[in-house]
């Protein structure tokens, strides 16, 4: 198969070669089978570094990493509304790592009323938020600053 | 191998569309924070990282170390990814510079030669089978007496079936360059193979 523009043609030394590269590509490494498990599970112990937040509950503060935050949110928007995908999640902070904003970066399907899907996203962003930081802590002081940077098709367009 | 049809092409590209988009939706949600999402991206391209690295690099633990460090290098920089390249060439071009570095860091401190590691081939034919396997050992042999350059850009064109454009991203050079680089490994290679006619 000619990928880059170069028909392959019908020399006989370009067929074994390229007989012997499907061979390679169709085989996987049993070096790769032995050390998959270990390979994936050292990534995935990898912690991102990530700036904590403050949270409150009624025993007093307590931090989440910003990257749960932004998990949390995510996992929530997207399980929300189909014609809803989140993009990008920004958590400004203080000094002090609370709170102050939260930015969302969202495609949107195509012919989604805008509006509407803004509103519940607010909603749901600010209520993960609210969730996951405390139910104490303040929900005016958690903007959330949603726009619009996408739209995407349907599944099935 | 038969001069590819236009149906053909077509067909190639609408696969590569449809995996860039599911990588491309792993990658989105592995930026949120999705490790999951991360892991099944690792799972789809880990065994193409690992076939391209194992045939660079001349020593076991460095080919797992650069496969391991070249997917958590990808995990803490993804929220950097802007999706400039498809999914799968980024973490190509990841690997390639560990890949690079290692070599280099080799040439001062050689180290003991990759013993053959030949996997079963796949036809239940025992002759087609030991054809298929004797063919693939020497391509390896072939393969690991090309250049550095030639050897990468060979198997990325080739194998990984990668435009020039995307192997130029990978190898940090230019089309051209690729250009060149896969068209003499070609000749050396078809040279070395021509037994096999």
């Amino acid at each position: 198969m000619a990928v880059n523009g170069e028909a392959d043609g019908k020399r006989p030394e370009r067929d074994v070669l390229a007989r012997a590269a499907e061979g390679m590509r169709e085989i996987t490494d049993d070096g790769w089978v032995r050390v998959r498990g270990s390979v994936l599970a050292r990534v995935l112990r990898t912690v991102r570094p990530t700036r904590h937040v403050i949270g409150r509950h009624a025993y007093g503060a307590f931090t989440v990493a910003s990257g749960v935050l932004v998990s949390q949110v995510r996992d929530a928007v997207d399980g929300h509304d189909e014609r809803v995908r989140v993009l990008d999640v920004r958590c400004a902070t203080d000094d002090q790592g609370h709170l102050e904003s939260v930015s969302i970066a969202v495609s949107v399907l195509f012919g989604s009323r805008i509006a509407r899907v803004t509103a519940s996203t607010r909603a749901v962003t600010a209520e993960r938020i609210s969730r996951t930081i405390g139910t104490d802590f303040p929900l005016d002081r958690v903007i959330v600053d949603l726009h619009v940077a996408d739209v995407h098709p349907s599944a099935d367009a | 191998m038969s001069r590819a049809s236009s149906s053909d092409v077509s067909h190639t590209d609408t696969a590569r569309r449809t995996r860039d988009q599911a990588d491309g939706e792993l990658v989105r949600r592995a930026r949120l924070g999705d490790k999951r999402a991360f892991g099944a991206l690792a799972e789809r391209h880990g065994p193409a990282m690992y076939r391209f690295a194992r045939r660079m690099l001349n020593d076991h633990e460095a080919v797992e170390d650069s496969v391991q460090d070249a997917l958590v290098a990808a995990w803490t920089s993804i929220d950097r990814f802007r999706g400039d390249s498809a999914p799968r060439t980024w973490l190509f071009g990841i690997l390639a510079n560990m890949i690079r570095r290692r070599l280099r860091s080799a040439a001062r401190y050689p180290t003991d030669e990759l013993p053959t590691e030949l996997p079963a081939a796949r036809s239940t034919d025992p002759v087609t089978a030991a054809q298929a396997a004797d063919l693939l050992e020497a391509l390896e042999v072939a393969l690991a007496d090309l250049p550095e350059a030639q050897r990468a850009c060979w198997i990325l064109a080739e194998v990984e079936r990668m435009s020039y454009a995307d192997i130029a991203r990978v190898q940090a050079t230019t089309v051209g360059s690729v250009r060149g680089a896969v068209h003499r490994a070609r000749q050396n290679l078809e040279r070395r193979l021509e037994p096999w006619r």
